[in-house]
């Protein structure tokens, strides 16, 4: 085991594959894409929350002049799709269940009168009684989203059995014995948290260009996180086998999450194939925050039994995630599920975990994947159990903090967990003397853990005539970095330098498949495939040079692009001899492949009830710490610095994980002050960044950040994730920070203005 | 956002081609000048104008210049940035710099200019959205309607959107009076006249009408001054509440003549708030009496829900700026 010193390019700085190209604006993205003939489509989308959809009348747009196509559900297979349970298709059919749900799509000539084309289909509705809420959602009687719910198919048995009225997925996990724990414990402390629907807020929307290419074969450019994915959900969805469609990811003008989701493909695919002609949709702003998704807003109950020193006993924990009309992601539900103990070690605890459908836009994947929510819950909580124990918060949560080889509640052991070691650091950083520091100013701790990587990925890294090496991985690089990371990999493990590796991302014809860039698995899991991959290169790289040299294997070194025997470094060869004319000689050209699964076995079927997936490849921690000034007057926060210490193994790309550990600040602060979509009636009151109010650039505050040594026996020299991981303390290290400032505690978030001074005004009667 | 529709683009270089423009093609063209604020919404489809006069090329009415006599005199088309960064703004009503510099972004105040920001459309949640948006709840009093969509029960006949131009409320408490030219001749009004507090039609342009220019009367020079505004993020939102304070004090902290209070982002206009100016002129100001005012524009101070914020928070914040503003003119004058 090695450690970062000993590395000649993993921990070192470099620069980015993609830096000139971004910098200079030649890098390309979906709307940059124009084809010869190229259409435009535009959807026309439900003003209903709730309706039956009695008849679509097309005629009139069709003749339009300069509209080449118009489609509704009756033009396409009827399929769906989805990811636990398949509750969508391309189009409404029957029933719209929100305000924004596609309709129909017109491809025209040009933008205007797509534009025009659209507001010409003529649509009949018979509204419903709709749904907003998703524990109302859950009572008897509340209207129902998907009548057919239990006819859908679902991707695991279990799920299938939980699903009943609106509730999509559910999942339960069971330790210990909950009722005796409250009875062992001192305290008993119950609370009630609610958390809003965020969007991503990508700068790029969601874009296809769909093609038909000279073979007849589909051809997609487009933004997301997922080709690979997207490929096979085309294909059901269209009836057309994988091997006939081609997915060429574009550059990514972020995706945090959203671009794991298939939004503008299935349309632009199916125009496409009608029209035999490019066809492209790209989503307006405000359909991003009217038809694409969010993170899910939730409702969360903990109750929580501890021992008058601390000692956390017991927790029951209900979770109600708000899934919107349709389920893209009901699982993040279960990731917070997995979370919502915290890192800490609760020997009873009981989790209830539902995701339900609403007559709202669907919630979705974003950075922290249902975890803040869980987190800001439990991390609140626990700051709550402190102050009344009257135990400093930093103790608290080193009294109870996790480790490694220890069990999680749903029975996962911990290959690595340095969350102690991210509290002292952080402690240790701000100087901690306790949290207020003066009038209206404090500080505020929160820690988290997040699962992190795991599923099907895979990698082939060919060598070069000239010595180099070219990776192909069907992992996506949406603007975190990837490619550079991958490069850094490939390049420590053949002895080369970073700028000698070319890594070809996403294209499906070009790479093997990666089932999608979500949950910290990019560095993690398609890192350790490039790795393996790199590894294979290079043994078959000695077997040539072990024949060509005539010395044994074991007995090579590679360095400075040459294989040279050990003690004497004059007897060898450059990587260009060896495989450049020579290679022919000396057997088949070097290429290197991995194919590897990094999830564990299922989860204990006596613990977990309704799991949604199998065990993930292992966990990342981290530590922060706001510190906050509040204006009493006005409720205003005013975040002074923040300390962030991460457990994210060995870091490969210093640069990269500073832009994570900034990034997720700047999502989770959003999360903590500005953001909110806000829905009233199914209608999304502000789809604007000017409205929806993510953090600007004078909102962010100034960063100190570290990260703990740690080597995670599973991922690429030891490396786990940060993406998700540095997002999900920052709402309750503020929330903290604010109730030491000012004695305000918000239970709801975002923690806004007016919630700070009416609690300020309830705390002084 | 959708595609700009199709419209005729003018950019005349002069006022006087610029007058003619507009009384040749009349209601149905819009004068642009930065843009910041218009083709938002036309993108919107809040606005369809056939033609459009860019008035980016009327390099006469850029200037802002300082005369003892006439006072401060700033070009309509002077952008938001050179007013904040004019040495004799900044250094005889620092306020209005500061106001200036409230608005947006960099990027938002190198584009938007002074005549843009005095005819800021006024702004509501329920009529800043798409035509599709909008569709699903039918036409509102500014677009046409019967009824306003943010009114208690939806009943009111009256639009009460809500202006929140930054700077116009600054210049409001400067006393500034608004120059408008048209081919008929020219005009000037006290700024405070120019707004109507009609929400559907916010100010007194005419269509054939150009706002040429705002100026501030020279004795304002030695008046206290102050701008205060309230927003969630740091840079980008509009006011949840802008306060602007003028006032003369004596040595013994006693209230002149001289004092305005206006309050921008709650109501259709800059609100001036007069009830405040009676209250102190001649008294001695204290924090009692600081009280007793910022109570008052809390009273005059009446929103909708319509714009993003706490309607009951929004009334406090007035309350609030308007304290602050108060105690800044105190602790000026001692």
């Amino acid at each position: 085991m090695g450690g970062p010193a000993d590395y000649a390019v993993i921990g070192k700085r470099t620069t980015r594959t993609d830096a000139v190209a971004k910098v200079t604006g030649e890098a390309r993205y979906a709307t940059d894409v124009y084809l010869p003939k190229m259409l435009w489509a535009r959807v026309l989308r439900s003003p209903h929350a709730h309706a039956r959809i009695v008849s679509i009348d097309t005629a009139k747009a069709r003749r339009l002049p300069g509209v080449k196509a118009v489609l509704t559900a009756q033009d396409v297979p009827d399929a769906r799709y989805g990811a636990l349970v398949l509750d969508m298709g391309i189009f409404a059919r029957d029933k719209v269940r929100y305000i924004g749900e596609a309709v129909a799509a017109v491809a025209a000539q040009d933008e205007e009168t797509a534009a025009a084309a659209v507001k010409l289909i003529e649509v009949e509705y018979d509204p419903l009684p709709a749904v907003f809420d998703p524990l109302q959602a859950m009572q008897p009687g509340a209207p129902v989203l998907h009548e057919n719910l239990k006819g859908y198919t679902t991707l695991f048995e279990r799920t299938a059995r939980a699903m009943s009225g609106n509730v999509n997925y559910q999942a339960d996990i069971a330790r210990g014995d909950v009722a005796a724990g409250f009875a062992e414990s001192d305290h008993v402390f119950e609370d009630t948290y609610t958390v809003q629907k965020q969007h991503p807020s990508y700068m790029e929307p969601n874009s296809t260009v769909a093609d038909v290419d000279a073979d007849g074969r589909l051809v997609l450019y487009n933004t997301t996180q997922r080709p690979h994915i997207n490929q096979a959900i085309v294909s059901a969805l269209l009836g057309i086998p994988i091997s006939r469609i081609r997915v060429v990811p574009c550059h990514v003008g972020g995706g945090f999450g959203g671009k794991n989701r298939t939004l503008t493909e299935p349309a632009a695919a199916a125009l496409a194939l009608k029209t035999r002609r490019p066809v492209r949709l790209t989503f307006s702003h405000e359909e991003e925050f009217t038809s694409a998704t969010t993170r899910h807003a939730a409702l969360i109950r903990l109750r929580t039994g501890v021992k008058r020193d601390g000692t956390l006993v017991a927790s029951e924990i209900s979770l109600y995630y708000d899934c919107g009309a349709y389920a893209p992601t009901p699982n993040a539900v279960w990731l917070g599920a997995i979370s919502s103990t915290g890192p800490y070690r609760i020997p009873h605890v009981r989790v209830e975990a539902f995701s339900v459908y609403t007559n709202k836009m669907m919630g979705g994947a974003f950075r922290g994947y249902g975890v803040p929510q869980s987190n800001f819950a439990r991390e609140s909580q626990m700051d709550r159990i402190a102050r009344e124990l009257g135990i400093d918060p930093i103790e608290l949560r080193l009294k109870n903090c996790i480790g490694a080889g220890e069990r999680l509640h749903t029975g996962q052991r911990l290959h690595s967990a340095r969350v102690r070691e991210t509290l002292l650091r952080a402690r240790e950083m701000v100087g901690w003397q306790g949290a207020q520091l003066g009038p209206n100013r404090a500080l505020g701790v929160a820690c988290g853990m997040f699962a992190c990587g795991g599923f099907a990925t895979s990698a082939i890294v060919r060598m070069n005539m000239d010595g180099t090496a070219t990776v192909a991985t069907g992992a996506m690089d949406m603007g975190q970095g990837l490619r550079t990371v991958m490069g850094q990999i490939a390049a420590e493990t053949l002895g080369l330098e970073a700028a000698d590796v070319t890594v070809v991302i996403g294209d499906t014809d070009l790479t093997p498949f990666d089932v999608g860039i979500f949950g910290d698995r990019g560095t993690h899991t398609a890192g350790q495939a490039v790795k393996l991959a790199a590894e294979d290169a290079r043994e078959q790289l000695l077997a040539s040079a072990s024949v060509a040299l005539g010395v044994a294997p074991g007995e090579l070194l590679l360095g400075g692009k040459r294989v040279f025997a050990r003690g004497a470094p004059e007897r060898g060869l450059r990587y260009s001899d060896l495989l450049g004319g020579g290679q022919y000689k000396r057997g088949g050209p070097v290429i290197g492949k991995a194919s590897i699964n990094l999830t564990e076995e299922p989860f204990d079927p006596v613990l977990v009830r309704g799991a949604a997936s199998k065990m993930f490849s292992t966990h990342t921690f981290a530590t922060h710490i706001a510190e906050v000034e509040v204006d009493r007057a006005t409720g205003a926060v005013k975040v002074l610095k923040v300390t962030a210490v991460h457990d994210c193994g060995t870091v490969i790309n210093p640069d990269g994980l500073k832009g994570q550990i900034i990034g997720g600040l700047t999502s989770g602060l959003g999360y903590a002050l500005y953001e909110d979509v806000v829905i009233e009636s199914g209608q999304v009151m502000n789809p604007s960044f000017l409205e929806c109010r993510p953090p600007a650039a004078l909102d962010v505050p100034p960063v100190e950040f570290d990260t703990v040594e740690e080597f995670d026996s599973r991922g690429p020299f030891g490396a786990k994730g940060v993406g998700n991981v540095s997002v999900i303390n920052v709402a309750p290290a503020v929330a903290n920070a604010v109730e030491h400032a000012v004695g305000a505690r918000v239970t709801s978030l975002p923690i806004t203005p007016d919630k700070i001074v009416r609690a300020l005004r309830a705390a002084e009667g | 956002m959708q595609a700009l529709p199709a419209f005729r683009y003018f950019a005349p270089t002069s006022v006087d081609e610029a007058l003619g423009l507009l009384a040749e093609l009349g209601g149905e063209a819009m004068p642009a000048a930065g843009g910041t604020d218009l083709v938002p919404s036309m993108r919107q489809g809040l606005f369809a104008p056939k033609s459009v006069i860019s008035l980016q090329a009327v390099d006469a009415l850029r200037r802002i210049g300082w005369d003892d006599g006439a006072g401060l005199e700033i070009g309509a088309l002077a952008t938001l940035r050179e007013v904040a960064a004019d040495a004799e703004v900044r250094r005889r009503f620092p306020f209005v710099a500061r106001a200036a510099h409230a608005v947006g972004s960099p990027q938002l105040r190198e584009m938007g200019t002074v005549g843009g920001n005095l005819c800021l459309d006024t702004r509501c949640t329920f009529y800043n959205q798409s035509q599709g948006w909008r569709d699903t709840r039918g036409a509102c009093v500014k677009t046409g309607g019967e009824f306003c969509k943010a009114s208690p029960n939806g009943r009111a006949r009256k639009c009460f959107a809500v202006f929140s131009a930054d700077l116009a409320t600054a210049l409001v408490a400067a006393d500034a009076r608004v120059t408008l030219r048209s081919a008929r001749g020219t005009r000037t009004l006290a700024l405070a006249e120019f707004y109507t507090g009609d929400g559907a039609k916010p100010n007194a342009r005419a269509p054939d009408e150009l706002v040429t220019g705002v100026s501030i009367p020279a004795r304002m020079q030695d008046v206290f001054g102050t701008y205060l505004k309230y927003r969630v993020r740091q840079s980008i939102d509009y006011p949840i509440a802008g306060v602007a304070l003028t006032l003369r004090a004596d040595a013994a902290r006693r209230v002149g003549d001289e004092v305005r209070l206006v309050v921008g982002g709650v109501t259709s206009r800059p609100l001036v708030v007069g009830a405040v100016a009676e209250l102190l002129r001649g008294r001695s100001l204290d924090d009692a009496l600081i009280e007793q005012a910022a109570a008052l524009a809390r009273k005059a101070a009446t929103p909708l829900a319509n714009t993003a914020g706490d309607r009951a928070h929004r009334r406090e914040m007035v309350h609030e700026m308007t304290r602050r503003a108060l105690r800044e003119a105190l602790n000026h004058a001692q």
